[in-house]
């Protein structure tokens, strides 16, 4: 039976380091985000359009 | 050796068309709300997620055309720019708010996830459908859309395709809904807290139970969303029963034995760090700005998944694989609709909660 491909995963650890990437990235943003007490962001940045 | 300089410079352009394209999706979004609140219309229908993906298909047909997509094709991660966002969305998920205003919310949530899941895996079997791709739509539809979708696809090992085709699917099918169910719960006469129930207990994607709810009004709103958190609250446990389940039952060797650390291996690890993000915000770490900040981040991560799932879509794939899905989402999501107005008539209406 052929193995089962996941075109995320063209290796085992890429798909795993990944999953670890967005947890260490999102806790980092959150982390400079309370401690830098950034109270708004822009949504849109410009607001040529409104 | 010789490729990793091209797919090196090929990433950092994907990443800055991606970049691009979000401040693009979010100037567009803006735009077309101030445009629907000119005529009146409180609630834009064209919700970003359907903006960022039309813009990347769009953009996908360029790419291909001048055949550059592959150039560019290392910086649609998709799923990173998803889990990201999904680990700041749980600064959004109260838990405390959920047990101490949200009994009702959580009932129904159980219930509709349980009910949901297994019909919608009852008639995959039906029609064949393959396990993966059968657990991934299972948990899209029952739990909370995407966000279940992904964490359903790590703990099943999902293909690419199959994540994708399920996304688009609820992109797709929550615009309408986000728009018919709070005039059919209007022309029900539905009381406040049970058409909220049953925006937050139907729709997949957050941002258009919140945009049915504001249709539809405050009270509504309040409701859906507390249903809504409910069943993004169940992602964390339903990831981990799917990777119990495939490891022993579905992807089980004749000689192999299995152990916790395949479990773990499978179980999909953003979900630790929403679930984390969720607790300090349960115990109040973080102000009610500091949670709109990173509520709006989550809010261009998304952006740039979405941009990068219209950019990655291939109409061909999906055709290849057929209509079965298509029948077994059509009927889970009608299911899914019926049932979430009769569980919230009996646990708002008749129960009282």
């Amino acid at each position: 039976m052929p193995e089962r491909q996941t075109t995320n995963q063209p290796a085992r650890q890429s798909k795993l380091s990944e999953d670890w990437i967005s947890v260490i990235v999102g806790l980092l943003i959150v982390l400079i985000v309370v401690l830098l007490n950034v109270t708004s962001i822009p949504w849109p940045l410009f607001g040529v359009l409104r | 050796m010789t490729e990793t300089r091209p797919s090196r410079v090929g990433f950092w352009i994907g990443l800055a068309v991606i970049a691009v394209a979000a401040i693009l999706i979010a100037e567009l979004d803006a735009g077309i709300s101030g445009w629907f609140k000119a005529q009146g219309i409180g609630k834009n229908p064209l919700e970003y997620p359907l903006i960022a993906v039309a813009l990347g298909l769009l953009v996908n047909g360029v790419l291909r055309a001048s055949r550059t997509h592959e150039t560019l094709k290392p910086a649609m991660k998709t799923e990173l720019f998803l889990k990201i966002g999904l680990v700041l969305m749980g600064a959004r998920l109260d838990i405390t708010q959920i047990l101490s205003q949200g009994a009702g919310g959580l009932i129904q949530a159980i219930v509709m996830v349980t009910c949901v899941f297994f019909f919608t895996w009852w008639i995959g079997t039906k029609l064949k459908v393959n396990e993966q791709l059968k657990a991934v739509m299972a948990s899209a539809v029952s739990i909370c859309g995407v966000s279940a979708a992904i964490a359903a696809a790590g703990a099943v090992v999902a293909k690419k395709k199959e994540i994708t085709y399920v996304t688009a699917l609820v992109i797709f099918t929550a615009i309408p809904l986000m728009v018919a169910m709070p005039w059919i719960a209007q022309a029900l006469g539905l009381p406040a807290d049970i058409a909220g129930a049953w925006f937050g207990g139907n729709i997949d994607t957050t941002a258009a139970v919140v945009g049915a709810g504001t249709i539809h009004g405050e009270a509504a709103q309040a409701v859906a969303t507390v249903v809504k958190m409910s069943q993004n609250a169940l992602i964390g446990i339903a990831a981990f029963l799917l990777a119990f389940y495939f490891v022993v039952r579905v992807e089980k060797k004749p000689d192999e034995r299995p152990s916790a650390s395949m479990i773990w291996h499978r179980f999909p690890k953003f979900v630790l760090g929403f679930v984390f993000v969720s607790v300090l915000a349960s115990f109040g770490l973080f102000s009610k700005e500091i949670v709109g900040a990173l509520k709006t981040l989550s809010k261009w991560a998304f952006a740039m998944a979405f941009f990068s799932i219209g950019l990655e879509l291939s109409i061909r794939e999906l055709g290849r694989m057929g209509w079965r899905p298509l029948v077994v989402y059509g009927a889970a999501t009608v299911f899914n609709t019926v049932l979430a107005l009769g569980v919230a008539w009996v646990v708002f209406g008749l129960l009282g909660f």
